[in-house]
Parts: structure tokens; C-alpha cells; sequence
């Protein structure tokens, strides 16, 4: 073993990770190298040096600005599984808002025409209906779901925080038996 | 949660994963200060450093549900610390480039200032602002590795992990990290006697 074999498996000497014939190998060339027995001594004080040295830690009240900055932009969990349950991707609300209100308009729309698709043929206008539009359709689709407790004591429901469990039952199929709900109600 | 029940990193991310923010709360209380002295050795200022670890925190948050239990949750939330302090890094970088190219100057190494210590308390056989400066002198590259091993003392395959680097390459930049160390802080020594 030369000196530059052995500086350089010198941590691994240190950290005991050596088979037992290098570990041999390495104690001879350390009975015969005062330089490398020097350096051995060097590092091991180095490394306890390092150890106990200080520790940079975060100032006082660091908890407080963090779920401050959580509150104040809004912050709320992206989900990996069912993308499209998440966030104000569409249309800027979150999908459940987004298809329930489109179907509302498009309710609107089709009693305000006269004309309800449904396989293929046209619906006459029920006027007793439109009373159903004082009562918007997405407020009724998400009543009753509960806000969960919260470090971050968001006010609205739109603002509250979404366990991944929530995140996961909606999903893109999920959307259609909500807007059914929507029209059973209207009708 | 119930006091005094000690949960282990993966059951309290579990626990946030399902809902529960004080699992959240006791996370940023076991990590903040060891990522706050991690990142603190990239970026060299006490503001910038606190501001990283304050977004590790809020991609925690946002990101818990990316967390997948097959590895250490200790090496996910330095993984996200350390890429944070990298970004941060580049575009001091630019800034600096940028800046140096008006004044017609040439880049040269943003110098990390270790803070100085006028307490001069002894650690072993020295002071606290001489292992300091050793640390701070050493290569990023050596730096953040030989924190993450001999002060957060996490495993080689962590700070692979954590770092992007092989193993191989990590192994070698730690043994080189302490080899410079232990020169620096040898030439210490020698520089105490001569003034003795
Ligand atoms: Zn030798």
C-alpha cells in the first residue's frame, strides 16, 4: 500500500467499512508512515471538530411567518393522483365548481330556448323550473361538505384545505352524476 | 395527536397525508433547523437561508401527497432543500454575470462570509470561528456533502440520494472534504505556534 492509496480510502478506514485484510493492510503501512499516521489523527480531529461545531438555526418566530404565508397565499396541497380534482384549472375554479356551474348555464340556456337535449329529442319549456335559478346549482352541490380542522383556520369552504382522500373521489368520471344531480333538482 | 407518543418521520408525513396538520406542525419542528444549517452552508446569508427553508416547507405542504414511504423521509425533505438552494444559487449566479458584465469585470467566486464570531469558545482543540472558516473554505460541492455526513450524519446512499451524485462520487468527495479539513485546520496549528 502506497500513501496516496491509503489517504484515499482514509474516511473508509475511519468509518470501519474495510474487510478485514485491508484493515491489515492499512495497519501496516501506518506502523512504518508518520505522514499518513499524521493525517489519520488529522482527519479524525477534523471530523469530531465538525460535529460538535455550532448549528446554524432559524430565527424566533419562524413557525408563525411559515403558516402565516400558508394562510395568506392560499396555500393547498397538489395532488399526484386525479389532477384534474385539483387546483383552479379550469376556468379558474376548482372542477367540481366548474362543471356544476356550466351545467347550471347550460340549464339556463336550454329552459331559456325551449330546448332540453335529451336523446336526441326536444323538450317543451317548463316554466315552473325557472324557479330553481334563485338556488344556484353549485352552492347546493357542496353544501354539507365538511370543512376540516385547521392550522391555518381558512373562512370559506372554496378556501379549505383538500386531504388527498377528498382529492382522490374526484375524478373526471365523477363529474357526470353531479351534473344529473343538477338537472334532477331543476326538474 | 396525543402527547408524548414519539412518531417516527413516516408515520407523521402519513399522518399529514391523511389530514392531520399537527403531524405537519411537528415536521417543521424536527427539520427547520437541521435544513436551516444545511442550506445555510449553500447560500452563506442568514436571510436567504431562512427563506429557502421557509419554501421547503411550504412545497411539504403542497406536495405531501408526492411523498412515497419506499424511501426516507429525511432524504425527501433535503432533496427539496437542497434543490431549492441550488435554483437559488444559479440565479444569484446570472445576477452576478450580469452585474459584473455592465461594470466590465470578470465572474469570480461569490465568496460565502461565515459570520464572525467574536466569541472565541474552544471546540476540542479549536475555536468555533476557525472550524467555521475551514468549512466554509472547502468547494461547495465538498461542502454540502461533508455537512450532510458529519454534522446531519446521514447514510452515504442519503446524500447520493439527496445530492444527484453516485455513490462513488459522494464517497470520494467526503474522504477529499475531510482531507482538506484536516490541512486547513492542521495549517492552524502551525500558525498558533508560530505566533506563541
Ligand atoms: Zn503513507
Amino acid at each position: 500500500m502506497d500513501c496516496y492509496e491509503f489517504q484515499d480510502k482514509v474516511s473508509v478506514y475511519i468509518e470501519k467499512e474495510l474487510t478485514l485484510s485491508d484493515v491489515n493492510r492499512f495497519d501496516t503501512h501506518l506502523d512504518s508512515c508518520k505522514g499518513c499516521s499524521a493525517v489519520l489523527a488529522g482527519v479524525r480531529s477534523a471530523v469530531a471538530a465538525v460535529r460538535v461545531s455550532e448549528r446554524f438555526a432559524v430565527s424566533s418566530g419562524f413557525n408563525n411567518r411559515l403558516f402565516n404565508r400558508l394562510k395568506v397565499e392560499k396555500v393547498k396541497p397538489v395532488s399526484r393522483i386525479g389532477r384534474m380534482g385539483h387546483g383552479r384549472n379550469i376556468f379558474g375554479y376548482q372542477p367540481r365548481y366548474a362543471f356544476a356551474s356550466l351545467a347550471a348555464v347550460a340549464l339556463i340556456i336550454v329552459l331559456t330556448v325551449g330546448i332540453l337535449p335529451k336523446g336526441g329529442e326536444t323538450m317543451p319549456v317548463q316554466l315552473s323550473t325557472q324557479q330553481g335559478f334563485a338556488d344556484p346549482a353549485p352552492k347546493q352541490i357542496n353544501s354539507g361538505v365538511p370543512l376540516q380542522p385547521s392550522i391555518l383556520a381558512e373562512d370559506s369552504e372554496e378556501d379549505s384545505l383538500e386531504t388527498p382522500g377528498e382529492s382522490r373521489r374526484v375524478k373526471p368520471g365523477d363529474f357526470g352524476g353531479k351534473i344529473q344531480l343538477v338537472k334532477d333538482k331543476k326538474r | 395527536m396525543p402527547e408524548k407518543v414519539q412518531y417516527s418521520d413516516k408515520e407523521l408525513i402519513l399522518r399529514f397525508q391523511q389530514g392531520d396538520e399537527l403531524a405537519y406542525v411537528e415536521l417543521v419542528n424536527r427539520y427547520r433547523d437541521r435544513l436551516m444549517n444545511f442550506v445555510y452552508r449553500y447560500v452563506g446569508t442568514r436571510q436567504e437561508a431562512e427563506d429557502i427553508v421557509q419554501d421547503t416547507f411550504v412545497k411539504l405542504f403542497q406536495k405531501k401527497d408526492y411523498y412515497r414511504p419506499i424511501s426516507e423521509f429525511s432524504t425527501w425533505i433535503f432533496t427539496i432543500a437542497s434543490n431549492l438552494a441550488k435554483t437559488e444559487l444559479r440565479k444569484r449566479k446570472r445576477r452576478k454575470v450580469s452585474y459584473l458584465s455592465q461594470l466590465g469585470m470578470e465572474e469570480k467566486d461569490f465568496d460565502i462570509p461565515v459570520e464572525d464570531t467574536t466569541d472565541e469558545e474552544m471546540v476540542g482543540e479549536f475555536t468555533e470561528s476557525q472550524i467555521q472558516n475551514a468549512i466554509q473554505s472547502l468547494q461547495l460541492h465538498f461542502r454540502t456533502a461533508l455537512i450532510l455526513r458529519d454534522i446531519e450524519e446521514l447514510s452515504y446512499e442519503e446524500i447520493s440520494k439527496i445530492l444527484d451524485v453516485p455513490l462513488g462520487t459522494i464517497k470520494s468527495r467526503i474522504n477529499r472534504a475531510r482531507l482538506q479539513l484536516q490541512e486547513m485546520l492542521k495549517q492552524v496549528h502551525k500558525d498558533r505556534r508560530t505566533t506563541i
